[in-house]
C-alpha cells in the first residue's frame, strides 16, 4: 500500500513539473540578444549611403542604419508574400504595425515574390539625438518574381521615415514615389 | 478484384493529371488606378472556383469575390487602408494563375503632421536653438508631401528664454518640449525670529535666473553656519523660487551664514549679532 502511495506521489509531482514547464514555455519571451532574425541575416542587397542632412551621423550610426535598413526590407519583402505581420513586429513602429495587424487575414501565401538588390540612400534629415532619420531611397532595384517563372525589375524611388526605438531602427512611414520597369514585362 | 483496383488507380491518375488550362479572365473595367472601398473589378471568367489575392506594396491582402455564372466581381474591402503604390491582383483557379497590375490608392485620408524637436529640454543657460523636423503622413503610414515634392523639412528655431512646457505645431502632448530656468544669479538672504518657539526662520529668495525666470523647484541649496571654529552645513531644496529653513536659536546664534547653489553664493549674513 505504501508503495502505491509513493508511486502516486511521484506521478503527481511529475505532472506538476510538466504543467509548470508548459506554462513557462508558453509565456516566455525570448530576450532581444537571443532572437535570431533569419530573414534579416539572409538578405544582402547592395547599399550606399549619402548624407545630405545638416546633422551628420557618425560611422557607427551609419553602419547600424545600413544593417537595420536591410532588415526592414527583408521583412517588407516577406510581408509582400505572407500577410501575417507578427514576425516583423520589431521592424515597425507601433502605429505602422497596428495598421498591418488590422489588415491581417489568415490565408495562403501569395504567388508573387519581391526581392531587393540595390538601394541608394540619401539621408535628408538626421535628428540631433540620433533617434529620427528621414531618407530618400533613389534608384532602388526591386525584382518581382511571378508564378509563371517570369520576372520584372523596377527602379523605384521610395521616401522613408525611420525612428530608432528599442534596439533598432523601425519603419514609421513610407511612400513609394514611383516604380519604373527597367524592361516591359512580357 | 485486381482488375477492379487497377481500373480505379488508372481513373484517379487520369483525373489528377488532366489539369484544366483556363483562358485568362477578361478585365471588363480595366484601369490603371484603383481606390480601395470605392472601385470594384469586373471580370468575365470561365466557369471554375476562383480565389484572389492582392500584393500591395507592403502587405498581401485578400479581396472579397462575388461570382455570378461567368461574371466575377473583385471587391477590395474598406480595410484599415494600405500603403499606396503598384499592386498585383492574382486570380487563381486550381493551377491557373493570372496577374493584373494597377496603382492602388486609399480613399481620402486624414493626414497628420509630425513635428520632432531636438533637444526636448532646453535650459536658458545653454543654447536655445532647437532642431525641428517635419513630415506628414496619413493614418496608414503613407508619407504625404509637405510642399511641392518635398517630403521632409528641417528648421532651426531660436526659442524665447521663457520657462515652461510648450507644444509644437502639431499640438499633441507627445510633441511637448520644455524650457528650464538656468543658474540663479543672486541669492538674497534674510532671517526672522520665531519668538515663542525660540527658533530662527531663514529665507532665501526670490531665486531667479538671468532672464528673470524662477529657478526650478527642487534645486539643491546649502546653508553654511560658521561660529568660531564650528561649521554646520544644512541642505535644503527650493520651492517656487524660495527656500526656507527653521533652526533652533541657540544652535546658530552669533553665526555667520552663507547660502550656496552650485557655484553661486550669497553674501554673508550675521545672525543675531547682539546676543
Amino acid at each position: 500500500m505504501t508503495r502505491w502511495i509513493f508511486i502516486g506521489f511521484l506521478f503527481l509531482a511529475g505532472l506538476l513539473l510538466v504543467s509548470m514547464a508548459r506554462i513557462r514555455s508558453s509565456h516566455s519571451v525570448v530576450p532581444y540578444f537571443l532572437r535570431y532574425d533569419s530573414l534579416a541575416l539572409n538578405a544582402s542587397p547592395q547599399i550606399d549611403i549619402q548624407v545630405n542632412s545638416i546633422e551628420k551621423p557618425d560611422k557607427a550610426q551609419l553602419e547600424k542604419l545600413e544593417k537595420d535598413y536591410i532588415a526592414i526590407w527583408a521583412h517588407l519583402n516577406y510581408l509582400y508574400q505572407h500577410p501575417n505581420p507578427r514576425p516583423s513586429q520589431e521592424r515597425f513602429t507601433e502605429r505602422f504595425y497596428r495598421n498591418l495587424a488590422k489588415n491581417y487575414q489568415k490565408g495562403e501565401a501569395g504567388s508573387i515574390q519581391r526581392k531587393d538588390s540595390q538601394h541608394h540612400l540619401f539621408i535628408k534629415t538626421w535628428s540631433r539625438d540620433g533617434l529620427s532619420c528621414n531618407l530618400l531611397d533613389r534608384d532602388a532595384q526591386l525584382t518581382y518574381l511571378f508564378p509563371d517563372g517570369s520576372s520584372q525589375t523596377v527602379t523605384a524611388t521610395v521616401a522613408v521615415s525611420l525612428l530608432f526605438q528599442g534596439d533598432n531602427w523601425r519603419l514609421d512611414a513610407i511612400r513609394f514615389i514611383n516604380e519604373t520597369p527597367n524592361q516591359p514585362h512580357l | 478484384m485486381k482488375w477492379y483496383r487497377l481500373y480505379i488507380v488508372t481513373a484517379w491518375l487520369s483525373i489528377g493529371c488532366s489539369q484544366k488550362t483556363l483562358e485568362k479572365p477578361q478585365w471588363l473595367n480595366a484601369t490603371s488606378s484603383i481606390t480601395i472601398g470605392q472601385d470594384s473589378l469586373y471580370f468575365i471568367v470561365p466557369e471554375a472556383n476562383w480565389s484572389a489575392s492582392i500584393s500591395t506594396p507592403v502587405q498581401l491582402i485578400y479581396p472579397d469575390l462575388v461570382q455570378n455564372e461567368d461574371e466575377l466581381v473583385v471587391i477590395i474591402k474598406p480595410i484599415g487602408g494600405i500603403i499606396e503604390g503598384m499592386a498585383f491582383l492574382t486570380l487563381e483557379s486550381e493551377e491557373n494563375q493570372f496577374i493584373y497590375s494597377f496603382q492602388l490608392k486609399n480613399p481620402q485620408k486624414v493626414t497628420q503632421l509630425t513635428d520632432l524637436r531636438t533637444p526636448k529640454t532646453l535650459s536658458t543657460d545653454s543654447s536655445l536653438v532647437q532642431q525641428q523636423i517635419l513630415y506628414r503622413f496619413d493614418d496608414v503610414g503613407n508619407l504625404i508631401p509637405l510642399a511641392g515634392e518635398s517630403y521632409f523639412e528641417e528648421k532651426y528655431i531660436e526659442l524665447l528664454p521663457e520657462t515652461g512646457t510648450f507644444q509644437s505645431e502639431t499640438g499633441t502632448p507627445q510633441s511637448s518640449f520644455y524650457v528650464e530656468a538656468g543658474t540663479v544669479v543672486d541669492i538674497p538672504l534674510s532671517y526672522s525670529l520665531d519668538g515663542p518657539n525660540h527658533q530662527i526662520r531663514i529665507q532665501t529668495g526670490p531665486l531667479m535666473d538671468r532672464f528673470d525666470n524662477k529657478i526650478a523647484d527642487g534645486t539643491h541649496i546649502l546653508f553654511f553656519f560658521q561660529r568660531g571654529d564650528q561649521r554646520i552645513k544644512i541642505e535644503s531644496v527650493t520651492e517656487d523660487a524660495f527656500a526656507t529653513l527653521t533652526v533652533p536659536r541657540e544652535m546658530v546664534a552669533n553665526s555667520k551664514l552663507v547660502a550656496s547653489i552650485a557655484q553661486v553664493s550669497s553674501q554673508t549674513l550675521n545672525l543675531l549679532p547682539n546676543d
